[in-house]
Parts: structure tokens; sequence; C-alpha cells
């Protein structure tokens, strides 16, 4: 009695015990009272079953013993990390007659394996409810066979408890018996503790699927190709710098003539004119084009790989090619343009009223350029000329020579021809209708202009500022003329 | 006074269009007397020919409206269409909106409708399109823009807009613009 008594309150003590130790989360403590509590107990059970008188008492310790197991139970059974606790009860569950598979195997339908996440001390249960049982007010029998049936019951709020408490049970004592599996080892203090599994292999993985499709496979280029073909290693990896010979010092590769390594005749001051050279060409000129015969020739190529490879559209790399072409005449003609305007301007005339075209009929000197330029300062007001003083001898200005054309109101007139004018309004409104009905072809030109809004609201509008890629030069001044404008994917169309 | 040019024609048609689709030639070809279109410092007016003529002979300076007053165009170009044109929509109106007797007050106040307030809607109405807006008794209150389709409509939560409101009948009251009656 007294030694039951002894254990009793052991127990108690134990149980206290665990209850302020519960902080520890990443170690399981496995105390090495309760080892020695389970084989008490395991004594003690088997006194009491041999002693008759005190079964009754021992009955009501067992009782005792499983009320507190269950409180402790319900106080923790969604906290995993006082595990410790749930260790000893789990241990006191083992005293009782009911072992922990027995008490699974006590539910009336199978057990559920869980899966568990040994690293996050977590277990999932991750089979089906079973809906109707879960609404039930009854205890579950086999003969509820219907469970896949429906789905929830909507409007049944009432939750049948003890389903859930069972899941809870057989959820928790599956992590434990996992837990007891784990190699253990001793940590000063004299405590046994279980090696928890690191790193990713313990834990839950979240494997997200991909969120945009995989790139598309690298493509060999032609050079690639052939180079497979013929077995030829890639090249090896340059330095950084190069060793000048000209100057003997070590400079980078790239940059301008003066601090490139090696930059060959271009950067030459004295250039020798060889056996098959035209002497009137210059020769820096000739090699400037030559390299930018290259260097298109490199764009090209790089263009036709990306194409091949499906990183550019079809047909991009020839629309490239053309658009270069185009760029290279046109500034070739503005080129020429601007030689024979340098030679051909007027002194005081502006450059813009310098006609440019062949022959010197179409360049007006002396009195008519003036005059010319005159006629069109006078209209370079913001009121075009109205409202300004007139000099004295200023010949007359001649403002709005075309006019605006404005049908007149045909208001006096025979009767016929006030019925004809009005008739002819309405056969015009009549087109202008059928036009806006039926969709016109300068309509669509608008919109693709971006004359029409996309949507409803003043926002919709794509507001034209004046910094679009049309005005944009790459090189300052006059070097701009004519050179590559950005190429847009609109311009590349 | 003048007649519009090209453009201007074509503008108004379009903002017709919107509200009316086709029937903006009946406007044109009427069986009784023809009308036509004029402008009065940027004002659209949709005059009859006799109407027309007898205001041909008064000043410029002294003839304040004549007609029905459709709209205005605005500085930049575009076309506004006012409340007083509401006749003529109200005839001719391609899409239509029934109003809850509920919601009617605050149409007239210048709100947007909400769904709650919506009693009945023509089917297949696109988004945006130009909406008149009618009493369950069928007197025409304004017109506005729907802001979704019919079938979006359905799907929507009670307090969502589906009339996008332009002009009421309240404005009359309420005096928005100075200068326009």
């Amino acid at each position: 009695m007294a030694r039951r008594a002894k254990s009793k309150s052991k127990a108690v003590k134990r149980q206290e015990e665990e209850m302020s130790t519960s902080s520890s989360e990443h170690e399981f403590v496995r105390d090495e009272n309760v080892l020695e509590d389970h084989e008490e107990q395991g004594s003690n059970d088997d006194d009491s079953s041999a002693d008759g008188e005190d079964s009754g008492s021992d009955e009501d310790e067992g009782q005792f013993m499983k009320d507190s197991g269950e409180s402790t139970e319900n106080a923790s059974s969604d906290d995993n990390d006082e595990s410790s606790e749930e260790n000893s009860e789990s241990n006191d569950e083992d005293n009782e007659d009911v072992a922990p598979e027995t008490a699974d195997e006590g539910l009336p339908l199978a057990k559920e394996q869980c899966t568990f996440s040994l690293r996050d001390l977590l277990s999932f249960n991750t089979h089906q409810i079973n809906s109707i049982e879960l609404h039930s007010s009854k205890k579950p029998s086999l003969a509820t066979s219907e469970w896949y049936h429906s789905a929830c019951i909507s409007g049944s709020l009432h939750v049948n408890e003890d389903i859930l408490m069972e899941k809870a049970i057989s959820g928790t004592s599956q992590i434990l018996k996992e837990l007891w599996k784990l190699p253990s080892e001793k940590v000063e203090g004299g405590l046994m503790v279980a090696k928890l599994p690191s790193g990713d292999s313990g834990s839950v993985k979240f494997v997200l699927p991909r969120a945009l499709p995989l790139p598309p496979q690298k493509q060999l280029t032609k050079w690639e190709k052939f180079a497979l073909q013929r077995g030829i290693s890639p090249k090896s990896k340059r330095s950084r710098k190069q060793f000048d010979e000209a100057t003997g010092t070590w400079k980078h590769l790239t940059g301008s003539l003066q601090n490139k390594a090696n930059a060959g005749p271009e950067s030459w001051p004295i250039l020798e004119v060889k056996k098959n050279d035209d002497p009137m060409q210059d020769p820096w000129e000739k090699l400037r084009e030559e390299k930018k015969g290259r260097i298109n020739k490199n764009t090209e190529s790089r263009m036709r790989n990306a194409e091949r490879s499906g990183l550019l559209e079809k047909g991009g790399a020839n629309r490239m090619a053309k658009n270069l072409k185009k760029m290279e005449k046109k500034r070739q003609l503005s080129r020429e343009n601007e030689r024979q305007n340098g030679l051909v301007a007027p002194v005081g005339v502006p450059v813009d009223m310098i006609q440019s075209g062949e022959g010197e009929n179409n360049a007006k000197r002396g009195k008519p350029s003036i005059q010319h330029a005159l006629k069109a300062t006078q209209v370079s007001t913001a009121s075009l000329g109205r409202f300004d003083k007139m000099r004295e001898g200023e010949p007359e200005r001649q403002l709005d020579k075309h006019g605006k054309k404005r049908k007149q109101l045909v208001t006096d007139g025979s009767n016929a021809k006030k019925k004809a004018a009005i008739s002819i309004e309405a056969q015009k409104s009549r087109e202008i209708l059928s036009k806006v009905m039926n969709g016109s072809k300068e309509k669509e030109k608008d919109v693709r202009k971006g004359k029409y809004a996309t949507g409803e609201t003043a926002y919709d509008y794509e507001f034209d500022d004046g910094l679009g890629s049309g005005t944009f030069k790459k090189k300052k001044g006059r070097a701009g003329v004519g050179k590559m404008r950005k190429v847009t994917k609109k311009r590349m169309k | 006074m003048r007649p519009l040019t090209e453009e201007e024609t074509k503008t108004l048609f379009q903002k017709l269009a919107e509200y009316m689709g086709r029937s903006v030639e009946h406007l044109i070809n009427r069986s009784d007397e023809r009308h036509c279109f004029r402008l009065i410092k940027d004002r659209v007016y949709y005059i009859s020919e006799s109407v027309m003529k007898a205001s041909a002979s008064i000043n410029k300076d002294n003839l304040l409206h004549c007609g029905t007053c459709l709209g205005k165009f605005t500085k930049s170009g575009k076309f506004r269409l006012h409340i007083t044109a509401l006749d003529y929509l109200a005839q001719y109106s391609k899409y239509k909106v029934w109003l809850k007797p509920s919601a009617e007050m605050s149409f007239l106040y210048g709100n947007n409708v909400i769904k709650s307030g919506l009693a009945r809607i023509t089917e297949a109405t696109p988004q945006y399109a130009g909406v008149v807006v009618y009493n369950m008794s069928d007197i025409p209150l304004g017109f506005g823009v729907a802001a979704q389709t019919t079938e979006a409509c359905k799907e929507l939560d009670p307090t969502a807009n589906v009339v996008l409101h332009q002009a009421d009948v309240g404005e009359f009251l309420r005096g928005l613009e100075d200068d326009m009656f």
C-alpha cells in the first residue's frame, strides 16, 4: 500500500515536473525516471492482480491514472511540443491493460496511418473524413458503410467531438511510436535524447509548381555545330589586359583607339599607300567602313542564330538586315545633302529655307531667297502674323493664303438653290453616317495610329508627348542625322 | 450659326450611334420635315428646316438657341451629349435600363446606378454601351454608360455599379452648367 502510494505520488510529481519543463522544443527528453517507473508500475500491477483485496483500490488508482492521463491529453492534444508529457501518459497507457496498438484497434474503423515530419514533430492524417459520422451524434459503427457518399451535410453544425478525439489520440500515439524508433544519444546532464532527423530529409517539403513554362532548349549555333563536327575545341579564355607592343604597357583589349591594346592601323597617323590602293581614297575611312561591315555581319549572324533557336520570331533577322541597309542608305543620302548644302548656302538665309536638290536653279540666291525667307518669318509668330506691326518698306503680309475652306450658308438665292443646298447637306450626312456605321479605312488607320481610345476614360488615350522612339537619335547634332534610330518592334515590321 | 464640317459630323454620329445604333438615320431621313444640324458657338442644335430659315434672319449676336440642343463640342474636339437630347435618345435607344422606384431618386441626384437598384436591362448589352435609363412607368430619366454586360451584371454584388451616370432629368433643377439652357 505504502509502495503504491509512493509510486502514485511519484507519478503525480513527475507529471507536474513535465508540465513545467514543456518548453524544450527540439530536445525530446527521455526521462530515466520514466523508464524506472515503467518497471515499477508493471510490478505494481502484478501485485495488484494477485492481491484481491486491493483490487478495488487498484481500480481506483487505475481510474485516477486514466483520468489524469486523459486530462493531460485534453490539455495538450494540439501541442506537440509537450511531447515529454504525452510520453509519460502514453507510458501510463502502456501500463494499463490497453496498449497503444490495441487502443487504436479499439476504434471500430481501421487505423488510419499518418505521415510524419519528424524534424518538425508533425503527424499528418490525410485520410478522407467521413462527414456523416463526423456530424452525427451517435458513436460510429461499421453499419455506416456509406462513407464516400455525400459531401458535408450543410447546415448541421453539430460535430461529434469524440470522433475528433479518437483521431487525435491515434495521431499522437503514432508519432510517439515513431519517435521511440529514433536513435538516442546521451547528453550532458545524464539525459537520453532522441536524435531528430536534420536537414530536408525529415521535414515536409513544399514543392511549388512552375510558374512560368520552361525556357526553350538551347540550340547550338552554326559555328558550334561545325566545331563539334570537326572536333575543334572552344576558344580558351582571354585575359583582361594585353601587352601593347607600341607603348610597352599593359592595356585593355577594348576601348578607344588611344587606350586600346594593339589598336591597329586605324590609330596610326600615317598609312602607306599600297600597290592596289586608290591614292585618292581616305584609308581611315576605308578601314572604318570595313569595320562597320564586319560588325553588321556579326549582328546579322547573331540574329540568325537567335531566330534558329527560337528566341527571335521568324523573319526577324531578315527584317533587321533590311532595316540596317535602309538606314545606311538614308545616312549616306543625308551626308551627301549636307555636303551639298554646305557648299551652296547663301549667307544670311536660314538653313531650312534652302531648297535641297540638284543644280543651282533651285537654290535661290540673293534677293529671291531673302524674299522667300521674309515671307516665312512674317507668319512665324504665335498669331500667325495677324497683329504684328509692319515695318517701313515691308511688303504686305499674305495672311491665310489658301484660307479655310468653308461652305457658306446658302440663305439667299432662289428657293430651288436653297432646297438643293439642304438636300445636298442631307445626302452628305447620310454618306458620313454610312462611313461611321460600316467602318471606313480611315477609321482603321486612325485606330492604328492611336486616335481612338482603348477604353472609356481619358486615361485610355495614348498620349503622345513627342518623346517617342521616332524622335530618338543615337548621336547628338549633325552626327545624328540619318544615324540609326531606335529599332523598335514596330519599325522592324 | 453654321453647318457642321465633315469631321464634326463624324464625331457627332459616332456618339449618337453608341446610343441609337443604326437609328441615327431616322434623325436624318424624317418623314415629316427635314431636319438638320447646326452649330452655334460649339453647341450642336437639331432643328427643322423652317426653324433654320427663320433663325437665319436673326442677328448672330442675339441668337441664343434654336431647336433642340444635342450637346456641345469640347475644346479638344470631342462631343459631349447633354440631357436636352434625351427626347431623341429615348425614342430610338437600343439598350435600355429600368430602375426600381427606390433607386430613382439616387439616380436623379447624379449617382451611378448600383445593382440593387436595377429592375430590368435589355439583353446582350455590351460593356460600355450607351444606355437610356427609364422609370418603372417607362418615363425616361436620363442616360449613361453600361458598366458591365448583361451577363456579367448577374454575378455582381449588390453594391457594384451597373450604369455609369452621364446625364439625368434632375439636372434641369440642379443647374450644373450655367449657360446650358
